[in-house]
């Protein structure tokens, strides 16, 4: 532990870090463009430079490890004069189009030259021209007119990724950030070098030209389009309120500073143009759009009949790994208490089973793509006391003996085994799902749902992490959340479901829920709480 | 006290026989000055280009909160503007606005300027919010847009002098 001075604060820091983040320790900021805390330091880009005692010359505060007694100097006329000419060499080239950078607003190089930079240049000459706007992969545009070389994007490809796609091509002033011929940056995690680019070089091709930074508001929630449950933050445009970017979250536990491109890019896939907006109901003359009374009063008739003629037993519930905790204990108690099924499952897909989830490569993804498999197995939506699972209810389907069948938040049809046919012969069937998917269609009656965008909630992640979902934007007028749908089905069939706000209803689930044992939300904060699975 | 009275009112009788200077508007209107702020309009470039950027400075800027912009990205088959930026909707709510000019002032590229029109009563308030349709003026011939040079497609839109 090394004690030093940082322009007369003295701190004492752990071995082995700069200085850079000595000097954070004790508040104060040296500004950097090519020093980042999870890549390797190469000290290329000269904008940290410190003045330290008995050193002859300006040292770059990355590279420079802490010793005992080191005496540093942010803010000395050498270390200004030093920052100034650094901004204004960054500048020479600068196309100085920050109106329609989407960077513009949140750059560090703007931040920089307005607090540390000269404010105005001597450079006379034309400026160098190069390529703009050019995509270099899926997701990805580069304009080598901002680029500053500091090659952020090219340690993260190569040492974080492990697929090297990127490089610095020629010398000099003609140094130029390239993809390697041949290639596209189309790794997994190409997004992260928007957030790691320090100007406007890297941007998306998804947000672009969406919003500028100070319309739009960034909501803490956490992704879900698979088990992982990377901690994000949604960006929901202020007026005319609509999210136009997931940018990942720090949280060491689950995701570091990193996300995947599906969860970036394809967050809102099917969302914009596919979803279901209102309720549904199957007639002679075919499917149409409902009221809400209507499909609540089709929905607990069709149970009713089936439940009245057949039996409990002749009706099965098809949950999804895609529900909250929340909405799965609703499900769970609406199948128990209301239906009295014993048939009621989630897992659809091979990875959804315990133990059977696997990553799927050295970073984030994992096999299963649904958010709260372990959230969903630990609430209970699986058969018990003989109950059939997924394989014994198609089976029952398909021999006649399940005659009505309610599914939230799965397309059967995309699985294997289900068919339209094997629905046709179902007596009733109820969906609940986001999108107008192939199973909706094929619904007696169906209900939409809320995105997980739109939901205070919780889901488990695969290592059994407990975090917090919340509601960045409201969901479209006529569209309610599962609890009330199924609050209503139950009084329409006579029964009534227990269904209290969200911060009621987590701090039942905790208390009946073994796995979860007590945890107040309190605990899960904004970074999550671990819970053995 | 008498003085400053007599003083006083020796102006308002010398007025009582001078001729009125009360402009029977509307019948009769005095000149616009120079400066007037009226309503807004989005200026072109001289091939015809739009000159908005779709920046949104003007809306970041205004005190009132009554523009309300979305951009989008010129293709090589559909160019609005030089550069890779355009402005897709722009609406100003001209009830609202105060006529500050504070979005001519930020503009990077002198796309909005408050004109000398200040005559424009509605009995629609709808019609209060003006589109971009509304505010752009006129191409000069009507029809297609004339070809587009190679330095449009490679420029920013914010230096000048390459555009003309």
């Amino acid at each position: 532990m090394p004690k030093l001075t940082i322009d007369g604060k003295e701190i004492t820091v752990p071995d082995g870090i700069n200085v850079i983040q000595a000097a954070q320790h004790a508040g104060i900021e040296i500004p950097r463009y090519c020093f980042h805390p999870k890549l390797r330091v190469v000290a290329t880009c000269r904008m940290c430079h410190v003045e330290i005692d008995k050193m002859p010359k300006l040292q770059a505060a990355c590279s420079t490890v802490v010793r005992e007694g080191m005496e540093v100097r942010t803010g000395t006329p050498a270390v200004v004069k030093s920052r100034q000419a650094i901004l204004e060499f960054f500048l020479l080239n600068h196309p100085l189009d920050c109106p329609i950078c989407d960077k513009g607003g949140e750059c560090p190089l703007q931040d920089y030259t307005l607090r540390y930079g000269p404010g105005h240049t001597r450079f006379v000459d034309e400026k160098l021209v190069r390529v703009k706007h050019l995509p270099i992969g899926p997701h990805i545009v580069f304009d080598a007119e901002r680029c500053i070389l500091c090659t952020r994007c090219v340690r993260f490809c190569s040492d974080v990724v492990g697929t090297g796609e990127l490089g610095v091509f020629n010398r000099g002033v003609h140094a130029e950030i390239r993809v390697h011929p041949g290639r596209e940056l189309s790794n997994h995690y190409s997004g992260n070098v928007i957030d790691l680019c320090p100007v406007g070089a890297l941007t998306s091709r998804e947000y672009r030209f969406r919003a500028r930074p100070w319309d739009i508001r960034k909501m803490e929630t956490i992704c879900g389009l698979c088990s992982a449950g990377c901690n994000v933050n949604v960006s929901v445009r202020n007026v005319r309120p609509e999210v136009v970017r997931v940018e990942p979250r720090e949280n060491e536990q689950v995701n570091g500073l990193w996300m995947c491109d599906t969860g970036r890019f394809e967050f809102d896939r099917g969302v914009r143009e596919g979803r279901l907006l209102s309720p549904r109901i199957k007639s002679q003359t075919g499917r149409a759009s409902c009221s809400w009374e209507e499909a609540v009063l089709a929905c607990a008739q069709g149970f009713a009949q089936i439940i009245s003629r057949d039996g409990c037993q002749a009706v099965g519930v098809i949950g999804s790994g895609r529900c909250t905790n929340e909405e799965a204990y609703l499900l769970k108690k609406f199948a128990h208490d209301v239906l009295g099924t014993k048939h009621l499952d989630f897992r659809l897909r091979e990875a959804q089973h315990e133990g059977r989830d696997f990553k799927e490569d050295h970073l984030l993804l994992r096999g299963d793509k649904t958010p709260n498999s372990a959230g969903a197995r630990a609430v209970g939506l699986v058969p018990t006391d003989g109950g059939l699972d997924m394989s014994g209810m198609q089976e029952a389907v398909r021999k006649g003996t399940m005659k009505g069948l309610l599914v939230v938040r799965e397309d059967l049809l995309a699985e294997p085994g289900w068919s339209k046919s094997l629905l046709d012969g179902l007596e009733f069937l109820a969906v609940l799902d986001l999108l107008q998917t192939p199973t909706v269609e094929a619904a007696s009656v169906a209900f939409p749902l809320p995105w997980h965008l739109e939901m205070d909630g919780t889901f488990t992640n695969a290592n059994g992490r407990v975090q917090r979902l919340r509601r960045v934007i409201n969901p479209p007028s006529g569209v309610r959340f599962l609890g009330d749908v199924l609050q209503e089905v139950s009084r329409a069939m006579g029964k009534e479901l227990d269904n209290p706000p969200f911060v009621e209803l987590w701090n039942k689930i905790a208390a009946s829920v073994d796995a979860y044992n007590g945890l107040t939300l309190d605990q899960i904060g904004d970074q999550g709480a671990p819970r053995p699975i | 006290m008498i003085v400053e009275l007599i003083q006083g009112f020796s102006l308002t009788l010398r007025r009582l026989f001078s001729r009125p200077i009360t402009v029977q508007y509307p019948e009769q209107k005095r000149p616009s000055v120079p400066r007037a702020r009226g309503l807004h309009r989005l200026e072109r470039h001289e091939n015809g280009l739009e000159r908005c950027i779709g920046c949104g400075l003007c809306a970041a800027v205004c005190p009132a909160q009554c523009i309300y912009l979305e951009a989008a990205e010129n293709t090589e088959e559909q160019r609005y503007s030089p550069g890779e930026r355009y402005c897709k909707i722009y609406e100003i709510n001209e009830f609202r606005c105060i006529f500050c000019g504070y979005c001519e002032e930020v503009c990077p590229v002198d796309a909005i300027i408050l004109g000398p029109q200040m005559e424009f009563s509605m009995d629609n308030p709808k019609n209060f919010i003006y589109d971009k349709e509304r505010l752009l003026v006129a191409l000069e011939s009507k029809g297609k847009l004339p070809a587009v040079p190679e330095a449009d497609s490679r420029s920013s839109g914010l230096v000048t002098s390459s555009v003309s």
